[in-house]
Parts: C-alpha cells; sequence; structure tokens
C-alpha cells in the first residue's frame, strides 16, 4: 500500500470537497459540475504545459483564469435558478464539458487522453515521484484550508449563509445576491483548476474517464457524508472516500469482491448517514 | 411639514382574467403609521410585494422618494429604501440576534470580497461600529438578553420585533409590515405598538396589513381598506 499515494489522493479531494463546500454548504446550491471544472483545470494546464512549454506555475495561472472565465459564464445563466433547476443545469454544464473532452480529439486526445504530461520545475528543480508531489499538493491543500479558516467568520460568509438560509429574506435586505453567487463560484473554480492541474503533473496522464459525472457525484456524496458549511465535515468526507477502499483491501478477499464490497459499504454509510445525520457527521446545514 | 414618501399613480393588476386591483390611487406621508385593511383574499400582501418590487405592476406608478418603481427588482428597491416584514417573519433562524441584526446592515466592507485584499482595515472598524448600533437598537425593541440566541429559538413575537429592528438596522425609511400583530400574546402586541410609536416619532413611515382593527386603529394615523379593486381611504 502506498500511503504517500493515498495522502496526495487526499490533499486533492479535500481542495475538491471544500470547494464544493463553498458553493453547497455555504450558499445552498447543489451543483454537479464540479468534474468539469476539474477536467477543465486539468486539460488547460497539460495543454499550456504540453503545446506552448509553459511553466507548471504559469499553466496553473492560465487554468484558473479560464475556470473562472467559463465559472462567471455558467453562473450568469443559472443565477436566478433556484434549487433542482440549479443543479439539472449543472448537470447539464457536466454532459456538455465530459462530451467535448470526449469528442474534440484534435486538442483533447479524445478516449486516448494526454500522455507524457511534463513534471513540475520549482526553481530550476524537477519533482520527481509521489513524495514530492505530496508536499506539493500538501502545500495547495494548505493554502486552501488557510482560506477557508480566515473566511469562516467573516461578514461575507455571514452573508453568504444568511442567503443559503432564506434568500427572500436577504433580497428583502437589499442584498446582492447575484454578486455573491458569482464569487463564491468563482473562488470555487479557482481551487478546482488547482486540484485538476495537481491531479494532471502527478499522473503525467488524463483522459475524459476521470471527470465523468460519476466524479461529480463522489465530490457531492464526500460533503454529504462529512457534512457541509463548515470545514471538517468536508474534509473528513474526502479523507473517508478516499481511504475507504485501500482499507477494504486489508480484508482477506478477492479483489472482485473486494470492489462490490466497497460499493456495498459506500452505500449503507450513505443510507445510514441521510436516515440519521440528515446534515452529514460534522455539517451545520442540511440539503432540502 | 409632512412630505410624501410613497405615491401610488392608477394602479392596475390581475392575475390572467382575474383583476386585483384596477387604477388604485395611495399617497402616504413620511412619519406616519398606515394601516390596510381586506378580506380575506382581497389582495393586501399583493399590494405590497408591488411596492416591494416582488411583483411587477400591469399599468400605473409607484413613487418613493424620488425613485419610481417599474422595472426594478426587489433587492434595488430594498436598498432605496422600502423594508419588508413578511407574515412569517423573514429572520435567520442559525445566526444569533446580533448576528442578524449585523447582516441587516445597510452597507458592509466585508460583504464585499474584494475589500478583503485591498480594504481590510475598514471591514474592522465597520464591524465594531455596527455592533455599537446592533446593541443600541436590541436595548431598544428590549431584546439585548437574546442577543446571543439563535433567532430561529425565538419565539413568534419576538421574532417579528426582530424582523422589525432589522429593518431598522437596514436603515429602510417604508416599512411593509404584514400582520405584524397576528398570533403574538398581549404583552408582545404592546411591545410591538411601542416600537412602532417610536419609528413614527424617528420618522419612520409604517405601512402595515392587519386584521387586528382595534390595536391597529389605536396607533395608526391613516386607514385604508380595499374595496372593489380600489383602495378607498378611510380616515
Amino acid at each position: 500500500m502506498n500511503w504517500l499515494h493515498i495522502l496526495f489522493m487526499c490533499e486533492i479531494y479535500v481542495i475538491l470537497a471544500l470547494s464544493a463546500n463553498l458553493v453547497s454548504g455555504y450558499t445552498g446550491l447543489l451543483s454537479f459540475a464540479n468534474a468539469a471544472f476539474y477536467g477543465l483545470g486539468a486539460y488547460m494546464t497539460t495543454l499550456m504545459m504540453k503545446n506552448f512549454g509553459l511553466n507548471y506555475f504559469l499553466a496553473l495561472l492560465l487554468a484558473i483564469v479560464f475556470n473562472v472565465l467559463v465559472s462567471f459564464i455558467i453562473t450568469y445563466f443559472s443565477v436566478r435558478l433556484k434549487d433542482l433547476y440549479f443543479t439539472l443545469a449543472t448537470i447539464a454544464f457536466q454532459v456538455i464539458a465530459f462530451t467535448a473532452l470526449y469528442n474534440w480529439e484534435k486538442v483533447t486526445g479524445g478516449s486516448y487522453g494526454i500522455s507524457a504530461i511534463p513534471a513540475v520545475r520549482l526553481f530550476g528543480f524537477q519533482l520527481n515521484g509521489t513524495g514530492q508531489y505530496t508536499i506539493l499538493g500538501g502545500a495547495f491543500a494548505l493554502v486552501v484550508i488557510s482560506f477557508f479558516v480566515f473566511f469562516q467568520r467573516t461578514p461575507f460568509v455571514r452573508l453568504l449563509e444568511c442567503i443559503r438560509d432564506r434568500e427572500l429574506g436577504a433580497a428583502s435586505l437589499g442584498k446582492n445576491i447575484p454578486y455573491c453567487k458569482f464569487i463564491c463560484n468563482s473562488v470555487a473554480a479557482v481551487f478546482i483548476a488547482i486540484a485538476g492541474s495537481l491531479f494532471a503533473v502527478y499522473n503525467s496522464f488524463i483522459d475524459p474517464t476521470s471527470f465523468t459525472l460519476s466524479e461529480s457525484i463522489l465530490i457531492v456524496n464526500m460533503i454529504l457524508i462529512g457534512g457541509t458549511g463548515n470545514l471538517i465535515g468536508p474534509i473528513f468526507g474526502a479523507c473517508f472516500y478516499v481511504m475507504l477502499p485501500e482499507v477494504t483491501r486489508l480484508i482477506p478477499i478477492s479483489s472482485a469482491k473486494g470492489a462490490s464490497l466497497q460499493m456495498i459499504i459506500y452505500s449503507v454509510i450513505l443510507i445510514l448517514v441521510v436516515r440519521f445525520k440528515p446534515n452529514g457527521l460534522f455539517g451545520k446545514f442540511k440539503f432540502q | 411639514m409632512e412630505s410624501r414618501i410613497l405615491h401610488i399613480e392608477n394602479l392596475s393588476k390581475s392575475f390572467g382574467g382575474l383583476k386585483l386591483f384596477d387604477e388604485v390611487n395611495i399617497v402616504l406621508q413620511q412619519g406616519t403609521i398606515n394601516s390596510l385593511f381586506g378580506s380575506n383574499g382581497s389582495g393586501k400582501t399583493t399590494f405590497f410585494n408591488l411596492i416591494g418590487g416582488y411583483e411587477k405592476p400591469d399599468e400605473g406608478k409607484i413613487h418613493f422618494n424620488g425613485l419610481t418603481i417599474r422595472f426594478h427588482n426587489e433587492s434595488v428597491i430594498a436598498r432605496a429604501g422600502v423594508g419588508r416584514m413578511w407574515q412569517d417573519p423573514s429572520v435567520f433562524p442559525n445566526h444569533t440576534v446580533l448576528e442578524n441584526l449585523l447582516v441587516s446592515a445597510k452597507t458592509h466592507p466585508g460583504e464585499s470580497f474584494l475589500n478583503y485584499i485591498f480594504d481590510r482595515t475598514s471591514i474592522k472598524t465597520k464591524e465594531a461600529e455596527l455592533k455599537e448600533t446592533a446593541h443600541r437598537i436590541l436595548h431598544q425593541f428590549k431584546l439585548e438578553s437574546k442577543a446571543e440566541q439563535l433567532a430561529g429559538s425565538l419565539s413568534l413575537g419576538e421574532k417579528k420585533l426582530l424582523s422589525i429592528s432589522m429593518l431598522l438596522m437596514n436603515d429602510a425609511l417604508l416599512l411593509l409590515l404584514d400582520e405584524p400583530f397576528s398570533s403574538v400574546n398581549p404583552d408582545t402586541i404592546e411591545r410591538i405598538s411601542e416600537a412602532l410609536l417610536e419609528l413614527r416619532h424617528a420618522g419612520k413611515t409604517i405601512f402595515m396589513i392587519e386584521h387586528k382593527i382595534k390595536f391597529a386603529e389605536a396607533i395608526s394615523d391613516h386607514l385604508f381598506r380595499i374595496e372593489h379593486y380600489k383602495i378607498a381611504q378611510l380616515s
């Protein structure tokens, strides 16, 4: 068992779950487009590094800008949608993004994906091996966690929570609700781009199957099980989902049976959480 | 000298084939308490929705403090000074009473994301100022002991008082109150009445829908009734 690999995947999913929490936990909008932004971040970084020979950090910066622009467009068209309608719009975007990545072979490599993604170079030093990427991922995860620690008790987050709890009440106080949603979705898009870029350079290969609707559902499951509206819930949910398969591997059964066992455990835990802890294990907010 | 704060001209509104208002004219003076009566389903709440921008009139004009409301959305109208208390008071249940007041402030630099990068000192200063104002308002509304209590745990009467105090924090000039006296005990009715009289004294204009005519009459300067698609002034 490669514990450094597991730690690296935990770091990526912590960033993804915290980003999903910003949109879903603080504004109450359940988005299923996280994997689409994750994929766009990964592909944009890869294309900039491979086609234009850019340094990882410059490529990441462009991926962030691209993700924010796409997020702006999506938010513009969905900002007035509520509850299920917003969720349906994000599913539509997720499907469109996946289809584009899968079929635009000339740019994305289609189902073959893109291989031989250059390694990260930092001050002339080339990152090599899981350990070094875990340190890079840890640094980014720490930045993202610090951002949320800082913002958790600010008037901005207080306003977001009020919009989540009672949007009409916030509107009748003259609050600029579309602005808040734009900011939330943009910040989430920034962090998801970071996760996507890390995933791409770590694996040195990407293909569209890593960015499907199932991946978005997985990210939403992380925040449903861990809970939303705070820090600990998404972090727990992300680590739980990454580590559970590794734990089930310790059980002495065949890998086929192990995979089935994993799905059974996931499903049972999800049902139990939804039934007995609808806010998630550590959450503050319950999805309606 | 009294001045007009709300002037509605020839307002008409229908839903499908159902006519609700036909060329309604009404004027409210600043610093007055006004009550609107009418039978169930006569359109009282819809009339408030039209003033607050939650519904658009088919015809006619609504002038509020120099702003002509026609296509503005509810947030813009609220920022102009039209405050709304809903029948089910719109407090934020998962926040404390104090936080409810802080989030109601008309402007707060901490609610703009870029200020965390460019102007962090103003956020702290404003937050401290607002806390002071919020405590003063809570004292005025006799809610100071509840400051750290979750708003969701308050009684209905206290929620109504909190909702009115939030409008005061929001610096609303015209307060549209939907049944402030309904489902509350006599003590709370007295507290709400006192609060409304104080607000009138401070120059706020109050326009309320009320079924408890006796209590509304006792504090109102003008009474209106919805009759046959029009709004008639009773006194």
